[in-house]
């Protein structure tokens, strides 16, 4: 099972260094808006440094948001992987977890697409609607299939759990 | 569910336990226990053969067919 164990360590790094880039965030925006030290251009960015404090602070609060959304669903994923175990498997834990990680994944990509939309509407006044062709994993819709995946793989999940349990009660 | 196994009557006639035929028959006591309960999904043709032998009787003779009363 090395690949399990490779897994495993891949995505705790992958968490933890999404925690402590959320972290750091968080406190840049707080300190950036609340207390007013740092500067805004650190952002490099020619539209954001025409915001106010409050369209920046609704912005930081969004961003943070679907990063905090993003952040638990490596967590629930985190848990799942270490809970696979080869002689613990098809539980209704690891179904939920899956069925949540799916959930999770389209809802947060469909907020996204919301917010940027609604981001575009009100400061750019430009509305986009288009197919991204850069690369598979920045597709949108390749996002949502992948979360509908991992609903189809809590399916099966299920039903290999109900087939395990007759499989031990027939004697 | 309206099969049960007459396990528990066929070994008082024989006056033998649960764990004389789990031994015969090469079966956990844990696993002959859900077989008398009625918690097993299904039994195996092996299973059923091994009973069988070991208790000299029919498959009929395990298991019962007892309608619910819906």
């Amino acid at each position: 099972m090395r690949v399990l164990t490779t897994l495993r360590k891949l995505i705790r790094l992958i968490y933890i260094l999404n925690f402590i880039v959320f972290i750091a965030i968080f406190i840049v925006m707080l300190a950036t808006l609340f207390f007013g030290i740092g500067n805004i251009d650190i952002l490099d960015n020619e539209t954001l440094s025409t915001f106010s404090k409050t369209e920046l602070g609704i912005l930081g609060f969004m961003f943070l948001l679907l990063y905090a959304g993003y952040l638990y669903t490596l967590y629930i994923f985190k848990d799942l992987v270490y809970n696979l175990e080869p002689e613990n498997l098809f539980t209704e834990l690891q179904s939920t977890y899956l069925l949540r990680i799916g959930k999770l994944i389209i809802g947060l990509t469909l907020a996204e697409i919301g917010f940027k939309f609604l981001f575009d509407i009100f400061y750019q006044q430009e509305v986009k609607i288009g197919f991204q062709l850069e690369g598979l994993f920045q597709n949108t819709l390749f996002t949502i299939c992948i979360g509908l995946f991992f609903i189809f793989l809590s399916e099966i999940f299920k039903i290999a759990g109900k087939l395990k349990q007759e499989n031990q009660l027939t004697i | 569910m309206a099969i049960y196994i007459n396990l528990e009557q066929l070994l008082q006639e024989r006056k033998l336990t649960s764990k004389d035929l789990a031994e015969e028959i090469g079966i956990t006591t844990a696993n002959l226990s859900i077989l008398k309960t009625g918690k097993a999904r299904a039994i195996r043709f092996s299973t059923l053969e091994a009973i069988c032998k070991a208790l000299d009787c029919q498959p009929g003779d395990i298991l019962k067919y007892k309608p619910n009363d819906t």
